[in-house]
């Protein structure tokens, strides 16, 4: 088998089949799987580094699934775009599996531990396929896959209030889903195929066509869903809130983010911006409603009295960022928005993971509950810290860049709105992360104090995390370089 | 016009009315068993739009014969397998989920779940 050809494939189907195996290794010998997990996400992230190298060298790749040219075939399409999405993913969920076992045997019962990896690795493989496949159907596909275990993960924490939220969001996004797939139907009805770049080819005669425009409201609405854009977002703080501490980390690190590549790439391959900037004001629209979201998002997490809520209240705001960026139509703000991908997922995974850390120790997240948390765990607070700057978007961290540019677009397409908001929005974010700073570094708590020792496992992670985070935020330069070429490939469309 | 819409067009109805019917069970209903069977509404009425957008005049089904000379449009009907295998798979994890409500919180009607939460949060206040 070649390996360098089948690279595509190999990123998607590797994990899938490991989940697959997991449990049929799992039902005999449950204390290898915990292992496989882990070697299965490291093997993933090094064949998705090993793809990324290859598309930086050589360009955008077409992968046709047995030979089958396009029209007829499946493909997966790989640019410099979705592979910068992909290798993020699975470098995250390499970092985060060597904090998994430690967090997963205190929260899940331990019959269930196997199943709940190999629930996990089918999770990520679901995310992955929904990033690389060039065909509209298998996005729908993979989202299901990806949803359906999202729902049983969300559920296996076990607690009334996580099988709450589990139904919420299964509802919820169950109705996204069929709305993405209404939207599908309509363009298949419209151009009579399923293959992205094919579809761009023959939509560009129809822009005026009543079932394109249609067809495309029922798609956004349908991502906007999924991806808890404001309105649409009562899922999504519940389950964040009550599920495990490494499945909120992972899922707030990558879930809603993907669906927000999909818009992406959504607007810019299917559609062009010439479309959805000019012929029907999708982005117009789109840029209000993400105005709203980022400022509802922080006013809403201003008034949390529980650290994952809060946490993910903020996720509601930031998706509103990306989504900001997505819909300036210009370079700086697709950059601004890559960039805030990269940034979020890092620092709002972190924070999850340090709330995962707290969890552990006091079995709570209550804000009340974090007086002097410093004296107990100073290697916990500190990276906390470095994460609450990153969100706020103090310079020398990756968070400060990422909103640089979000800015620069905002001003270079001449909405001096959206630089308005951007501003209030990072005060907010201040203040609702001072507060809690405060609370565990100047406050001194009536209990007594016991210096707790975080394992290395939980520890490592975290720093990789703040490492990362601290890294973009210094050296930039390569990184803004390479999605700028992305990004003027995603907006090269418009002719 | 409608006439003609209601004769020649009357799937594309169906199709809405049940999105229509699904949606409106969904939002409405407070037992959780009617919510699902809603989406299910739903996800079913989806379908009806798919194979109807695969019809060909005077079209077959998409299965081999020695006496037809036209065939509808295979794909969609292919994919639409996938969307029901998709849907029970949904079901089947609603229903499990359902389930485990019933027996953490001893009933399914969302009123009364909603209010055993707000007696929980009450319990924590006065402590």
């Amino acid at each position: 088998m070649n390996l360098e050809m089948n690279l595509p494939a190999l990123v998607v189907v590797f994990p899938f089949f490991s989940a697959m195996l997991m449990v049929a290794i799992g039902v005999f010998y449950k204390e290898i799987v915990q292992i496989m997990f882990q070697v299965t996400a490291l093997i993933t992230a090094y064949l998705s580094i090993l793809l990324f190298l290859k598309v930086y060298e050589s360009g955008p790749i077409r992968y046709f699934f047995g030979n089958w040219a396009p029209p007829v075939g499946i493909e997966y399409y790989v640019d410099y775009t979705n592979i910068f999405f992909i290798t993020i993913i699975t470098v995250l969920l390499f970092i985060m599996s060597i904090y998994f076992p430690k967090s997963v045997k205190k929260e899940i019962p331990e019959s269930k531990q196997y199943i709940f990896y190999s629930v996990t690795m089918l999770f990520a493989s679901g995310l992955l396929g929904i990033t690389i496949t060039g065909d509209l159907f298998n996005i729908y596909v993979f989202t299901e896959i990806s949803s359906i275990t999202a729902y049983a993960l969300i559920a296996i924490g076990g607690t009334k209030k996580s099988y709450r939220a589990s139904f919420n969001y299964l509802i919820l996004g169950t109705i996204g889903a069929t709305f993405i797939v209404l939207g599908i139907g309509y363009l298949y009805m419209a151009t009579g195929t399923l293959n992205l770049l094919d579809m761009q080819q023959r939509l560009m005669p129809m822009y005026s066509s009543k079932v394109v425009i249609v067809g495309s409201a029922f798609i956004v609405v349908g991502l906007s869903m999924k991806m808890a854009l404001f309105p649409l977002h009562t899922w999504l703080p519940g389950a964040y809130t009550h599920s495990p501490s490494t499945i909120s980390a992972f899922m707030s690190a990558t879930s809603t983010k993907v669906m927000a590549y999909l818009l992406i790439r959504f607007f810019y391959t299917i559609l062009t911006p010439n479309f959805v900037a000019k012929t029907i004001p999708l982005t117009e629209v789109l840029f209000y409603i993400s105005l709203i979201a980022i400022l509802a998002g922080s006013f809403l997490a201003l008034g949390q009295k529980d650290l994952k809520m809060m946490f993910a209240y903020s996720s509601v705001g930031q998706i509103g960022y990306i989504v900001f960026g997505a819909t300036l139509v210009s370079t700086y703000g697709l950059i601004g928005s890559m960039y805030h991908f990269l940034s979020h997922a890092v620092v709002k995974g972190g924070l999850f993971l340090v709330a995962g850390i707290i969890f552990y120790f006091t079995t709570c997240t209550k804000i009340e509950n974090l007086d002097g948390l410093y004296k107990r765990m100073p290697f916990t607070s500190f990276a906390f810290l470095i994460f609450a700057l990153s969100m706020i978007g103090i310079p020398v961290t990756s968070g400060f860049i990422s909103k640089w540019y979000l800015v620069l677009g905002a001003i270079n397409s001449g909405k001096w709105l959206g630089v308005i908001v951007i501003l209030i929005s990072s005060l907010l974010t201040a203040v609702y992360f001072w507060r809690i700073v405060d609370r565990i570094f100047f406050t001194n708590s009536d209990n007594k104090v016991n210096r707790i020792k975080e394992p290395l496992s939980m520890l490592i992670p975290t720093y990789t995390l703040v490492a990362i985070t601290i890294y973009f935020g210094i050296f930039p330069a390569k990184l803004v370089k390479y999605t700028e070429i992305a990004a003027n490939l995603l907006m090269e469309t418009i002719k | 016009m409608i006439i003609d819409f209601l004769i020649y067009k009357y799937n594309y109805l169906a199709t809405v009315i049940l999105i229509l019917i699904g949606l409106y069970s969904v939002i409405v209903n407070g037992n959780l068993l009617k919510k699902v069977i809603g989406l299910n509404i739903l996800s079913t009425s989806v379908i009806l739009f798919y194979i109807s957008i695969s019809k060909v005049t005077d079209g077959s089904a998409p299965i081999y014969a020695n006496d037809v000379v036209r065939y509808d449009n295979p794909l969609p009907h292919v994919l639409m397998l996938t969307a029901i295998v998709v849907g029970v798979a949904i079901t089947a994890v609603a229903l499990s989920v359902v389930l485990k409500i019933k027996e953490t919180y001893g009933t399914i009607e969302e009123d009364e779940i909603i209010k055993i939460d707000e007696d929980e949060k009450d319990m924590v206040n006065n402590k």
